[in-house]
């Protein structure tokens, strides 16, 4: 497996003149590395606010510049994406990335019907006229699972249900047959019913085009078991990677842990769901010790002393907690 | 589900009214040739300030020409010029508002405080400054009003590119790869029209009177040309024994200029109705 993508020390932060007098910078993303290669799929995983989304738009390079400062490096095929100028850039999106977003609803043009939507995005990477790249788009239509493509075709974003327009974007994203496709929260504004069929959709989708996936959820379970790898984000870092079912089985980090034991699970109707006490820490300061320390279980006096860095804990495994060789955390099966 | 036609009937009244006001007086210049009894200058001077009739129905003007005719030419020259102001003026504004809303920084800075400063004259006098520089002449009256009439295109079409630009769709334009271009003029414009569509009725209202006003200071159409303004002017020598001369084109101004607005607000109303459901 060729490497496709390389993260190397990524940080991002936001200028925020509302928190000045906490800084007046937020610190989203504080260091990540990651390596994905071609046809791989990646979850990254994450409450709210841990910088999945913050770190994702900086590989497609959609924050902007003026209140965002964006370091270390990111390589795609080799090729440095901060060189690169915008125009360039506007090549690699769509083209070589792509990009599905969380709200269908939002994402699609509201006054532009959906088919010439899609048809738009066929006939720019394929230098396809008009015509021929409606046709493609009908197709692709059909081939999503969308019933009665013509009918809907010259329908608006607002006469769609959520996960019909979400296989519209897809289709859209997936129009050039990029390299990589990023998908953020694909399914968390749809019905639980559809969430399943819009995975299997982006992962046949996928495997015919051959292209990598980078998953963002914050669904420890249905979403991220579909995927190969996994790296679990916390405040900032990765706490945790490896390959999802190893790690969804036996999770290293006591946040992983708890991530999973909050999820629901059949048998224990009538029981409170279990939810991790606390708070994530401000994206604002920094604290000495490890970032999870104030909510950890398993915490001791080093975890407040020094921050963990993600080191190789087993073949393929990496974890950040210093605690991670004595614990023996529990997964779901 | 869309509706169809539905426009028409969340409009009131007055907007019906106003809507078959400007379309009548639309279809009678535009057919002026078929519509108008006579040449409108074709001077006549046995008949001259002859009173209506039913060979003249408005009567005829100190030279004998037929009012009526005159006044369906003159509407002609009147509504073509604004036509122009108000399609020059919302191409410029428009694109202008793009750049500015969208690319935002020392663009948007220089734009905006350019056009702060010329929204600080009123309009007319800015035209007649402009006009007065570059010399009288219909040509020279509708390039100067396009420039004054830009900067509020600019404003509003601006203002409402803040408030697209923030939208996730914007955002995934962006990331499939769509140049600023297209992203400005295939995706945002078509959110910002309606919107702009209000602005341009309004407009067209405003430059028919401020053209009038042109055309009667001597700054707009040349004879042998007349529009409802030079009209005005003419009538000014025989105001007291023939007060219809004037009175028809200013009711012709009047009613247009009225209907416009009335149109404008009622598009606001029923676009703002649509928006809120």
């Amino acid at each position: 497996m060729s490497e496709l993508l390389k993260i190397e020390g990524l940080e991002v932060s936001f200028d925020d003149p509302a928190h000045r007098g906490e800084g007046g910078v937020a610190r989203a993303v504080r260091g990540i590395d990651l390596v994905l290669g071609s046809n791989e799929s990646l979850a990254l995983v994450g409450e709210s606010g841990s910088g999945k989304t913050a770190a994702v738009k900086a590989i497609m390079r959609l924050h902007d510049p003026t209140k965002t400062r964006v370091s270390g490096r990111i390589a795609l095929e080799g090729r440095e994406l901060s060189a690169m100028s915008e125009r360039e850039m506007e090549g690699i999106r769509g083209r070589l990335v792509s990009m599905v977003f969380q709200d269908p609803m939002t994402s699609l043009n509201p006054v532009l019907r959906v088919g010439d939507q899609v048809a738009e995005a066929v006939s720019l990477s394929r230098g396809l006229n008009r015509r021929s790249a409606r046709a493609v788009a009908l197709e692709l239509f059909a081939k999503a699972g969308i019933p009665s493509p013509e009918a809907l075709f010259r329908r608006y974003p607002h006469e769609f249900s959520g996960g019909m327009l979400q296989r519209a974007m897809i289709l859209i994203a997936l129009a050039a047959s990029p390299k990589l496709l990023i998908a953020d929260e694909p399914t968390t504004a749809l019905d639980v019913t559809v969430q399943v069929q819009i995975l299997e959709l982006i992962e046949r989708q996928r495997r015919e085009l051959g292209t990598a996936l980078i998953l963002v959820t914050h669904d420890m379970g249905v979403v991220a078991e579909r995927t190969e790898r996994a790296a679990v984000m916390y405040a900032g870092r990765i706490v945790e990677s490896g390959r999802t079912l190893e790690l969804l089985a036996k999770p290293l980090h006591p946040y992983s842990e708890g991530l999973l034991d909050a999820l629901p699970r059949p048998g224990t109707r009538g029981e409170k769901l279990k939810t991790i006490d606390g708070f994530a820490p401000s994206v604002f300061e920094e604290a000495p010790g490890c970032p999870f320390a104030p909510r950890c279980r398993y915490v001791q006096r080093p975890c407040l002393a020094e921050i963990p860095a993600l080191t190789e804990a087993a073949t393929g495994r990496r974890v950040a907690c210093h605690r991670a060789r004595e614990l023996d955390l529990r997964g779901i099966a | 589900m869309r509706r169809r036609g539905s426009m028409a009937a969340m409009a009131g009244p007055a907007t019906i009214v106003a809507g078959i006001l400007i379309s009548a007086i639309v279809l009678v210049s535009i057919f002026a040739p078929i519509a108008a009894p006579y040449d409108p200058d074709r001077e006549e001077l046995s008949s001259s300030l002859a009173p209506p009739s039913s060979a003249h129905l408005l009567g005829t003007d100190r030279l004998g020409r037929d009012l009526a005719s005159r006044l369906a030419y003159g509407g002609r020259t009147t509504l073509l010029s604004a036509l122009l102001v108000v399609a020059i003026s919302t191409a410029v504004g428009t694109a202008l508002g793009l750049v500015a809303g969208y690319r935002g920084g020392w663009v948007d800075s220089l734009l905006s405080r350019a056009f702060d400063v010329l929204l600080a004259f009123p309009a007319l006098l800015l035209a007649l400054v402009v006009a007065a520089a570059f010399g009288r002449g219909i040509e020279n009256a509708i390039a100067s009003l396009s420039v004054v009439y830009v900067p509020m295109i600019t404003r509003l079409v601006r203002s409402a590119c803040l408030v697209e630009r923030k939208l996730p769709y914007v955002e995934a334009g962006r990331a499939l790869g769509y140049s600023s271009a297209r992203i400005m003029f295939r995706h945002i414009l078509p959110n910002v029209a309606p919107l702009l569509l209000v602005q341009v009725a309004i407009d067209f209202g405003y430059s028919i009177l401020d053209l009038a006003a042109m055309s009667f200071l001597g700054l707009g159409v040349q004879p042998p040309v007349s529009d409802w303004g030079a009209m005005l002017a003419d009538a000014r020598d025989s105001l007291l024994v023939a007060p219809r001369l004037a009175l028809a084109p200013g009711l012709a101004i009047m009613i247009v200029v009225v209907s416009f607005n009335l149109f404008g607000d009622g598009l606001k109303e029923s676009f703002e109705r649509r928006r809120r459901r």
